[in-house]
């Protein structure tokens, strides 16, 4: 266990260094000089001279040869120093410690929300009253996942915000101004689980042994909860370490459209002014947080499945 | 074999749906708000500096308008310069000295005096960042000497004539000595102390920005209604980028003025409790700005594409019914504006005038000359407004291919530097007619490669006026020698639209068309 967790690690590490690493040389290699951008997106009309440009790249050390700049800001990073953002000139560190309790808030309701809606939806598409609510419960999903975040966003805003004012179209930081854009973000998560519980559950259920456990005069339902939820949890629990990851890039839209301060509207911005301080530190932040997770669900297999157990490995077929 | 199914009892599952929603109905989000405010404002976007000193974005100045006062004021009806902080001023007759004379009695918000010391510090820092926005205006700034507390003496190594009329700006706004010692990033974040009628709460990125009223306010404009404190205690600046977002939380009463209201929801907002707040840009028109160093170099080419242009048709079809056709290089709002009738829309004499440069309509309507296309590229900055299609299809008519190119800002700077182009548009808003050297003098720095010409002697010369008869007919002269030589083709006069709740009364935009919150109130709080 110890040396598998040590692997693990390892391998964590791993990716968050190659994700920093692809992001500066993406951003490196992007056309464009993000201090001249920073200091012309200030001007009132009047363009920045080259040689101010030339100082200010030289203050910022942006002068310096490009692996140097790597060393530097890789040496920073390890010590979770991301600098200070070109545009802002605010330091990183500040920047995501002020936007990240927003985007936590937005993103663990988000998944609470697709989780639950998500199960309720794979239970009723093989336990609905009549065939046709089991085939509309199976067909939500997929048109769940079709429907874009930012017209869901205005949708919502229009119904509930607008015409009958019951939540505010500004999501302030309150909870009445969380519940628009968490149920826009939860969509596309809820369909996915939805979707893949679904299936499981389905298959499950077509087994041979279910036949000898309702023989026994268990009904549907027990033979539901007692076996198929178990067996359908382990690739639900995979989509999940999924999600998160999506979560973050449906946060850029939906904090965009509901106007809420947060990691979606700062990365957004950074990426468009090629802030790569602020990109690195999201980026790293965001990949720690994947692998985290996707950890603690490697973890958990064992258990959910005695079978892991025994032969430290999947089964081919879950 | 059909087993019995279970039924999941729908009347419960209705009944909890409802009862959730129920719950999570908190009181309704229409706020209404008292006579002392908060007013609430929705901004396009979060501004990420509000220091006027570095930053020329016109959301930051919307902001800082209201926390720095200003040498003079410029009246928005006449555009003549009038007095605020400085009650009298003189101008040396090379237009190189400026003495001014300060009001007495006008305090920070930090306590200390609005002295000839504060005005020497506030423009030393200026003169130390770089030339873009407000410090461009004082180039060539050799110091300030301070005569005595309360009169001292601006000096520039050459002719500044438009430097009476920048003291009126917020980039010029005077801020206390402490100011200058604080580190840029921070008077970004919004420490800076200016002797405004409001002071900054707080500035939260991404999320809002609260000013607070000084009470003890007496010093407005001479121009200003309201003599005394502001009559909002609060205004309160949230940042909402998405169009439809910000139009939807006015019409719901979340906020009370949204800025830029799109034209396409402009008359949902005339009338029905609500109030259009709009304002004629002044400064250089929105513009094709032409490369003289490619195709349009030949003078007939640019005065055909000026020609292919139904200036009013573009205005009414695309632009919005709230903005003008241009008349001339400058807007009409703007001082020294004078009518031109260069603009004519005639698409057969541009037909002639590039049949007689030699480019003869080829196989698909596209010209061509010397087996080359007229093909020219028009270089964007995302996101591509929606006229620049209608440019195009017009000036397909005349056998000209346009390409839009759409560039991601950070590659829109650097190849508009490079002269990768040969259309690009740019617009200065300033209510001053020296907008015109920082675009078309060929000593400056000359993006649209002009050639040295007249031009250039007309430039200095209104730069130099100290008189306004001087000045009127240089900038004439100027703008005639520009349309003659169709070095750019004015487009439009921009209109800046705001949306407005009936319960703001006496909220207008000064000469910059920056918000004057000092004379707004809320409801029937009328003095």
């Amino acid at each position: 266990m110890i040396r598998y967790l040590a692997g693990r690690a390892a391998q964590a590490v791993f990716v968050i260094w190659a994700a920093f690493t692809i992001t500066f040389v993406a951003l490196s290699l992007l056309p464009g000089d993000p201090v001249a951008l920073m200091l012309n997106g200030r001007g009132g009309g009047e363009t920045a001279t080259p040689a101010e440009i030339a100082a200010a790249r030289t203050e910022l050390g942006f002068d310096r040869p490009v692996w140097e700049q790597y060393v530097s800001a890789l040496g920073g990073a390890v010590h979770g120093d991301f600098g200070r953002s070109i545009q802002t000139g605010q330091p990183v560190s500040e920047m995501i410690a002020a936007s990240l309790p927003a985007t936590l808030q937005l993103g663990a309701t988000a998944l609470t929300l697709a989780l639950l809606a998500g199960t309720t939806l794979g239970v009723l598409g093989v336990l609905a009253g009549s065939s046709f609510g089991r085939q509309v419960a199976r067909s939500v999903p997929a048109f769940g996942i079709s429907l874009p975040s930012f017209w869901v966003g205005f949708v919502l805003i229009q119904l509930f915000s607008l015409r009958w004012h019951l939540f505010p179209s500004l999501a302030g930081t309150g909870f009445t101004g969380l519940v628009l854009p968490a149920c826009t973000l939860a969509i596309p998560g809820g369909a996915l689980v939805g979707q893949v519980l679904g299936k499981s559950l389905h298959t499950t259920l077509q087994e041979p042994y279910v036949e000898t456990i309702r023989a026994t005069g268990a009904s549907r339902l027990r033979v539901l909860l007692g076996h198929g939820l178990r067996n359908a949890a382990i690739p639900t629990v995979t989509v999940t370490g999924l999600l998160v990851g999506n979560l973050l890039g449906g946060a850029v839209v939906v904090e965009t459209v509901f106007s809420r301060p947060g990691m979606g509207r700062d990365i957004y911005f950074a990426v468009s002014t090629q802030d790569l301080p602020v990109v690195q530190g999201v980026v790293v932040l965001a990949s720690a947080a994947f692998v985290l997770v996707n950890l603690a669900i490697d973890l958990l297999y064992p258990v959910l499945d005695p079978r892991i157990r025994s032969t430290g490995r999947l089964p081919v077929a879950a | 074999m059909s087993p019995a199914r279970v039924r999941l009892p729908r009347r419960i599952l209705l009944a909890t749906a409802l009862m959730a929603v129920a719950a999570a109905c908190a009181p309704g989000p229409t706020t209404t708000s008292g006579a002392g405010g908060p007013l609430r404002i929705a901004l396009p976007a979060d501004p990420t500096c509000l220091d006027p000193q570095q930053t020329g974005q016109l959301a930051a100045m919307d902001i800082s308008r209201s926390i720095v006062d200003t040498l003079t004021d410029q009246d928005p009806e006449t555009g003549r310069i009038v007095p605020w902080l400085a009650e009298s001023w003189t101008i040396s007759p090379d237009a190189r000295s400026f003495t001014f004379v300060l009001r007495p009695g006008v305090t920070f918000s930090d306590g200390t005096t609005v002295d000839s010391t504060a005005v020497k510090s506030t423009f030393d820092s200026l003169s130390r960042l770089p030339a873009n926005g407000a410090p461009a205006y004082i180039r060539g700034y050799t110091g300030t000497t301070v005569v005595d507390p309360r009169t001292f003496t601006v000096s520039f190594a050459m002719a500044n004539a438009q430097f009476l009329q920048a003291t009126s700006g917020a980039g010029l706004g005077i801020l206390s000595a402490a100011t200058a010692a604080t580190p840029l990033e921070q008077r970004c974040r919004g420490q800076f102390v200016g002797s405004g009628p409001y002071v900054l709460d707080h500035y939260t990125a991404n999320q809002e920005v609260v000013l607070r009223k000084r009470s003890d306010y007496t010093w407005p404009s001479s121009i200003a209604t309201n003599k005394g404190a502001a009559h909002i205690d609060e205004v309160r600046f949230v940042f909402v980028p998405e169009a439809g977002a910000r139009t939807g939380a006015l019409s719901s009463g979340q906020v009370q003025i949204a800025e830029n209201i799109q034209a396409t929801d402009q008359n949902l907002f005339d009338g029905n409790g609500f109030r259009l707040l709009v304002t004629s840009a002044p400064g250089v028109a929105p513009p094709l700005s032409l490369n003289h160093a490619g195709i349009l170099s030949d003078q007939r080419v640019r005065q055909a594409l000026s020609l292919a242009i139904d200036r009013r048709d573009l205005v009414d079809s695309v632009v919005g019914t709230r903005a003008e056709p241009a008349t001339s290089v400058l807007s009409s709002t703007t001082p020294f504006y004078t009518p031109t009738d260069n603009l004519r829309y005639d698409p057969v004499e541009a037909g002639r005038l590039l049949d007689e440069a030699a480019w003869v309509p080829g196989p698909d309507g596209i010209r061509v000359k010397d087996g080359r296309r007229l093909t020219l590229n028009w270089l964007i900055p995302a996101p591509m407004p929606a006229h620049n299609e209608y440019v195009q299809q017009r000036l397909r008519r005349i056998g000209v291919d346009v390409q839009l190119n759409v560039a991601p800002p950070a590659k829109y700077t650097e190849q508009q530097a490079a002269g990768n182009f040969d259309i690009t548009a740019v617009a200065v808003t300033r209510a001053d007619p020296d907008v015109l050297r920082n675009l078309f003098y060929s000593k400056g720095q000359n993006l649209w490669h002009l050639p040295p010409t007249e031009l250039d002697t007309y430039l200095e010369q209104q730069a130099a006026a100290v008189d306004d008869a001087t000045r009127q007919e240089a900038v004439t002269k100027a703008v005639s020698w520009i349309l003659a030589h169709a070095d750019t083709v004015p487009l439009y006069e921009n209109a800046q639209v705001h949306g407005v709740a009936q319960q703001v009364g006496d909220l207008e935009t000064d000469a910059s068309t920056r918000l004057d919150l000092h004379d707004a109130h809320l409801g029937e709080s009328r003095p």
